[in-house]
């Protein structure tokens, strides 16, 4: 799970550094590198130890809410003159379903 | 009477606190706050019990909530009333303590109602407070008040494992909470740490400065409008000009910030309250000991490239006075957005094909200057000795609607109460300034007589009293410099052709290190002001900026000469 | 031993504080009392401030301060005296340049977790990654383990 989410914020984070497909904000792309980072180094934890892997999905997907209500939120506040560009549509449903996984995650550390 | 605000579910710390005021006085109540998550770790707290060992009163709260506080103000009036006549409980702190303690209070001669066992205690562990209270001191043998200080400290940590081990049953308080450990780890990982933290950061800085534009542009634009319709409808007398132009301006100032402040406090208290800014604290802490400070003054330096308003009002959440103070007098050297248009400007007429190098050197050198402003002034005023960095680091919390709000407003009002005057008070000064005496031009006023009259000691420096007027403007806000230079060397248009003959590369780049350097905005002296809370502070941080931006100018000016 | 150069995770009992002037009492009434029982957690991305855990608070402290701090180990021992079925963290490994080297080609570092199966005849240890070593009791008492409370970093 690690893997597949880092990934994907590694992609949404080259959109951006690179300005392809929609994306425009090198610093945003920053942001979602050190995302897809967290996610990476839950993947490459040693998998005898579940807990810490669970620990970088859980703060990664709390993060990743975060990235999404900060989304909206610049959009919301620039309605009139900007459309969602097509790296933030992703960015949304994908902040949530993070969350979604952060939840499992916290439940497995917890027990 | 004293109520003592206990962690329930760490209470140690707390109960040491409880412990040293029962030394003191008898009518002192135990608020355990915080019980709903004590609850759900599966810790269970006999009050009873507490209440017996310690003798006094023992409230349960949850403060968030509100739940209990009742009860707690029913327990302050009831102990209020009844004035409990009997002494507070004793606590032992055995034989050698306890003999010291008899002789010590004997010995102490004090006009002052205090216990005396209380005054021999503090005595013992060398609180200045005894100095000042007693006359009479008697003589110690150092190594011997150290071995009582520690006694007495071990003492009293024996009585809380008592206290704790027959009041507390349930999970073990001493063990840490599994999730708590998890988000440590990820945010304070060898390699994630610091970027989250620059992440966080920057998330933060947009949401205070990005997203909060638009609403500080449409109140500008209303003030504008405003402004115009009193002068539409009073004509263009003196009165229309000073409602217009000093007070509906003045007033806009204020309100321009306050989207700003009330989005930066709401990000700062979704950072407190949830934990995160100890942790901030603690990743970056290695950087800012170079500089003999601690984490805590990264984040507000770094807002400092916002607003410097912003990073003064966020110092709040230092703990340590020493540090507060000069992150607070080294903030202003942090090159905020307002000085970028000025930047800009210059750089483009100027420097037009090596402007972005410019800008990083103009950068770099700020960041350079508040580093060694911190160190001089760390050296200064408290003789060189780094800031310690002992706090303690709190659970991890979800932060309240309620909490948050309460956080941003009672921040936010703080700002507009205090600074707010203080700014309004400098517009109507610079409106005086620019337009008395009357039916004169700019360049009659009392502003530009007054920049004429300064400029002499600016010669050095090779800037004329146009230059030199703009820079007393620039009091106001960085960014009207751009708009008074443009007024003084003949209007829009011409104004960059004007410049750009009249003055010299060399001193347009000294002028630049100035603007970098000289007097912050009233706004960030006004809240120098009222953060500090005191007007030496506000002058010292003014005339300390003048004198490096002077030093910095000439500096550049000379070695600038010298090369070229 | 200063608790500045303790390794992470490891309990220490305080043995003695010697820090002056008024930053001894906040020290003290932390809890860095002599004779209190502290826990070494995770440090800064840049290795200097710690985070110790001090009954079930975490109190931070630069290496400036914990140096001034005496402390001695709680719960380390030789792999000879373990329980069987445990799990153990290796410390350190005495003397001798030979015996280190031949215990890393066995595969036996400072800091790698193990958990001891049985005792007799032999000591025998399994890794983390599942693999089984077989040491003698005389190599087994120059192995310095400890049980580790956290496996955080």
């Amino acid at each position: 799970m690690n893997l597949l989410m880092g990934t994907a914020y590694m992609l949404l984070a080259v959109v951006h550094m690179f300005k392809i497909y929609g994306g425009y904000d090198l610093f945003l792309g920053m942001v979602l590198l050190v995302e897809a980072g967290i996610y990476f180094f839950g993947f490459s934890e040693n998998p005898a130890e579940e807990k810490r892997k669970y620990a970088h999905t859980y703060v990664g997907g709390i993060m990743a809410l975060w990235l999404s209500i900060y989304v909206v939120l610049k959009w919301l506040i620039n309605l009139s003159s900007a459309e969602l560009k097509l790296p933030d549509l992703l960015l949304i449903p994908l902040g949530i379903l993070a969350f979604v996984i952060a939840r499992v995650a916290r439940r497995r550390i917890l027990s | 009477m004293v109520v003592v605000v206990v962690d329930a579910l760490n209470p140690e710390q707390g109960l040491y606190l409880l412990l040293q005021v029962l030394e003191l006085r008898g009518d002192v109540i135990l608020n355990l706050n915080a019980v709903d998550e004590s609850k759900k770790a599966g810790v269970n707290v006999d009050v009873k019990e507490l209440s017996k060992h310690t003798g006094v009163h023992v409230v349960e709260t949850v403060a968030v909530t509100g739940e209990g506080v009742p009860k707690l103000l029913d327990t302050i009036v009831h102990v209020y009333e009844t004035r409990p006549v009997h002494s507070p409980v004793f606590f032992d702190y055995g034989e050698k303590v306890e003999f010291w303690i008899q002789k010590i209070s004997s010995m102490l001669d004090c006009s002052r109602n205090f216990p005396g066992r209380w005054l021999a205690i503090r005595f013992i562990e060398d609180d200045e407070l005894v100095n000042r209270v007693c006359e009479k001191l008697p003589s110690i043998d150092p190594e011997l008040r150290k071995e009582l200080s520690l006694e007495l400290a071990t003492q009293r940590h024996k009585h809380i494992d008592v206290m704790i081990r027959e009041a507390y049953s349930g999970r073990n308080t001493r063990k840490r909470l599994p999730l708590d450990e998890a988000i440590d780890h990820v945010l304070t990982h060898r390699f994630l740490g610091i970027p989250i933290f620059l992440a966080i950061i920057y998330l933060v800085f947009q949401l205070t400065f990005e997203i909060a534009q638009p609403l500080a542009d449409f109140i500008e634009n209303g003030i504008t409008h405003l402004a115009d319709f009193i002068t539409r409808s009073l004509g263009s007398g003196l009165v229309s000009s000073f409602i217009s132009e000093g007070l509906v301006e003045g007033v806009g100032a204020v309100l321009v910030f306050t989207p700003n402040i009330f989005l930066l406090f709401l990000a700062m208290g979704i950072l407190e309250e949830s934990g995160y800014l100890p942790r901030a604290a603690f990743v970056m802490d290695r950087i800012m000991y170079a500089m003999k400070l601690s984490g805590r003054s990264f984040v507000s330096l770094i807002l400092g490239f916002g607003c410097n308003v912003p990073a003064i009002l966020s110092t709040r959440s230092i703990p340590d006075p020493k540090e507060r103070l000069i992150t607070i007098m080294i903030s202003p050297f942090i090159t905020c957005s307002a000085r970028l248009p000025v930047y800009v400007l210059i750089t483009g007429i100027f420097f037009p094909e090596k402007a972005g190098t410019m800008l990083f050197l103009i950068y770099t050198s700020s960041i350079l200057i508040t580093g060694i402003s911190a160190l001089l002034l760390n050296r200064m005023l408290f003789k060189g000795s780094p800031v310690p960095l002992i706090m303690e680091l709190p659970r991890y919390r979800r932060p309240t609607l309620k909490g948050l709000i309460l956080y941003m407003w009672s921040k936010g009002k703080h700002f507009l109460q205090k600074a707010g005057t203080i700014i309004l008070f400098a517009s109507m000064i610079i409106w005086f300034l620019s337009t008395f005496p009357l039916g004169t031009s700019m360049e009659d006023s009392y502003a530009a007589t007054l920049g004429k009259f300064v400029q002499p000691l600016l010669r050095p420096l090779g800037y004329d009293w146009k230059i030199t007027t703009s820079l007393i403007f620039g009091m106001a806000a960085k960014e009207v410099v751009v708009s008074s230079l443009a007024n003084l060397y003949g209007g829009q248009g011409k104004f960059m052709d004007n410049l750009a003959r009249e003055l010299d590369p060399v001193t347009a780049f000294s002028l630049l290190f100035f603007i970098m350097a000289y007097v912050p905005c009233f706004a960030t002296l006004a809240v120098v002001r009222s953060e500090t809370g005191s007007t030496k502070w506000m002058i010292f941080t003014l005339i300390y900026g003048l004198a490096v931006a002077y030093i910095l100018a000439l500096m550049v000016k000379t070695l600038g000469g010298l090369l070229t | 031993m200063k608790l500045s150069e303790v390794p992470q995770g490891l309990r220490v009992r305080i043995k003695a504080v010697n820090i002056e002037g008024e930053l001894r009492e906040r020290i003290l009434g932390l809890g860095f009392v002599p004779g209190c029982e502290i826990t070494v957690g995770i440090s800064a991305p840049l290795g200097n401030p710690r985070m110790y855990i001090v009954g079930g608070k975490m109190i931070t402290l630069r290496d400036s301060e914990a140096n001034m701090i005496e402390v001695e180990p709680v719960g380390v021992c030789t792999l000879e005296e373990t329980a069987e079925g445990e799990t153990y963290v290796v410390e350190s490994i005495w003397r001798g340049r030979n015996f280190c080297a031949r215990m890393r080609r066995m595969g036996i570092r400072p800091g790698m977790v193990l958990k001891v199966l049985s005792k007799h005849p032999h000591v025998t240890v399994e890794t983390i990654e599942g693999a089984r070593i077989s040491l003698k009791h005389g190599e087994a008492r120059k192995i310095m383990v400890s049980r580790r409370e956290r496996h955080w970093q």
